[in-house]
């Protein structure tokens, strides 16, 4: 056999695992040490995906499968017994089953509730793109694909691979199943305050890296008609303090929800960034009176009937930051636009605490 | 046409080989469905024929980049876009094949025959 990079040494397994016609290719090149991520590519033109297994060979120590439909893809992932995959890379226009419909297939299965999914895009895809984001998808790959864009979006993905591989063996979860009837939740057992958690089963909540993707993303005339602004749950530090992990991530599910249908009307996508406090993007040219909104969930909040696993009810309210539009951002300074969102929005949390403080003592001392 | 990093990889140069031969393929196909479209006789017969030419366009429109035939993607793409809107505007079942689509796709054809005849 011919070497297939110079200097190293490899095997090629080529299998056909009929009847599902999943064509297999392990490329085991000699780099010590490198981590070996196993992979799904789905997309109905096989020329993609003969030029994935050679992006993916030449990106390292991976090892690929491909499918041509949503339909094999599931299948494939439904075989019991093997490793599950570490990422997916999906294209989005697909005959039959398409990348938004398969994506969230794949989010309603507990093991791959949080693993890395990539939507392989076509620039005018941008529609579906936004589905598939609502859908869960982690990041975007626009087509035609270069190598040096390919490797960097999968190193990418490798790091949060690795960065989730700790907490993800020690899952657990108490419930059994999501609230649509789909895969239980996955809740890290000891999740930071500050760490964003991952929403999959609440409308248009996505996870915060693929948030900052989306936003990345957004064309120039998308901009134009684009708001960001945050909501912080009040007193997130003593909910944090006196609940469980399960506790804790059903309190900012819950949140999530309420929010996400007070936004119902409008055209949005939001994603809790950590600290209890969720950022959330809207299109469409609508831009919130903060006050009416922030009243809106509240008052949605008091009517949820939300309790503890000690059968106590939790009344949490929150807060709303300033809106700021996205019109003439780019690139960092949309980044900065989001950041800034969640800071004044957890500025306002404190502000109404610390008000609520004085009006009780000044009541006291009158 | 554009140079990748990519180029380089061992076996790049066979799948471009076979990029093209599928290409040719794709070529024909889309003129034929093209010409279906615009002689159909019924708004179900174009319908059917701009989809089927719409969908091996999509897909050149994803490929041809990475194969260093930029300007057959583009022009695939462009297809592909007229098509969408042809066939998303509401009275587009009331309406023939509009011959600006049939210029552009002529215009894709013709893009392509240079890399073709090269390969």
């Amino acid at each position: 056999m011919e070497p297939l990079l110079q200097g190293h040494t490899y095997a090629i397994f080529f299998h056909d695992l009929r009847p599902l016609k999943v064509r297999t290719r392990t490329l085991q090149l000699a780099r010590k040490g490198e981590r070996i991520m196993k992979i799904l590519a789905v997309d109905d033109d096989p020329i993609i995906l003969e030029l994935l297994s050679q992006f993916v060979a030449a990106s390292g120590d991976h090892k690929l499968v491909t499918a041509e439909s949503g339909a094999e893809a599931l299948e494939v992932i439904a075989q019991v017994g093997l490793r599950p995959f570490d990422c997916f890379l999906f294209d989005i226009q697909m005959p039959q089953m398409d990348g938004v419909m398969l994506t969230r297939a794949v989010r309603g299965l507990a093991r791959h509730a949080q693993t890395p999914i990539v939507m392989l895009t076509a620039m005018s895809d941008k529609r579906y793109a936004d589905a598939a984001f609502a859908a869960g998808a982690t990041d975007y790959l626009t087509k035609p694909f270069e190598m040096g864009e390919f490797s960097s979006r999968l190193q990418v993905v490798d790091q949060m691979v690795s960065a989730r591989r700790p907490r993800t063996n020690k899952i657990f979860s108490t419930c059994t199943s999501g609230r649509d009837g789909s895969a239980p939740p996955i809740v890290p057992e000891y999740p930071q305050l500050h760490e964003p958690i991952a929403i999959h089963d609440v409308e248009n909540t996505i996870e915060y890296l693929a948030m900052e993707n989306y936003v990345a993303q957004l064309s120039r005339s998308a901009l134009f008609g684009s708001t960001t602004f945050a909501f912080s749950i009040r007193q997130i530090e003593k909910f944090y303090a006196r609940m469980s992990s399960f506790e804790f991530y059903s309190l900012i599910s819950d949140v999530a929800e309420v929010i996400s249908d007070t936004l119902r009307a409008h055209q949005f996508l939001m994603s809790h960034a950590g600290n209890g406090t969720f950022v959330c993007v809207t299109e469409g040219g609508w831009c919130p009176e903060a006050v009416q909104l922030m009243d809106k969930a509240n008052l949605a909040l008091s009517r949820a009937e939300l309790f503890d696993n000690a059968g106590l009810r939790l009344q949490p309210r929150v807060s709303i930051g300033e809106a700021i539009r996205l019109i003439r951002q780019t690139g960092p300074s949309l980044m900065g636009a989001i950041a800034q969102a969640h800071t004044s929005a957890e500025a306002a949390s404190t502000a109404h605490e610390a008000e609520r403080n004085n009006l009780w003592t000044e009541e006291h001392s009158a | 046409m554009t140079a990748f990093a990519h180029d380089a990889l061992p076996g790049f140069a066979a799948l471009r080989t076979k990029f093209m031969t599928i290409l040719e393929g794709a070529q024909a196909d889309i003129a034929s469905h093209a010409m279906d479209a615009w002689n159909a006789e019924t708004a179900a017969g174009k319908t059917t024929s701009l989809a089927a030419a719409r969908a091996i366009l999509h897909k050149i429109a994803g490929s041809a980049g990475s194969f260093g035939l930029k300007d057959v993607g583009a022009a695939a793409s462009a297809c592909e876009a007229m098509i969408d809107t042809h066939l998303d505007a509401p009275a587009s079942d009331r309406q023939p094949c509009p011959s600006d689509i049939l210029i552009a796709i002529d215009d894709f054809v013709s893009r392509c025959e240079p890399y073709l005849d090269a390969a």
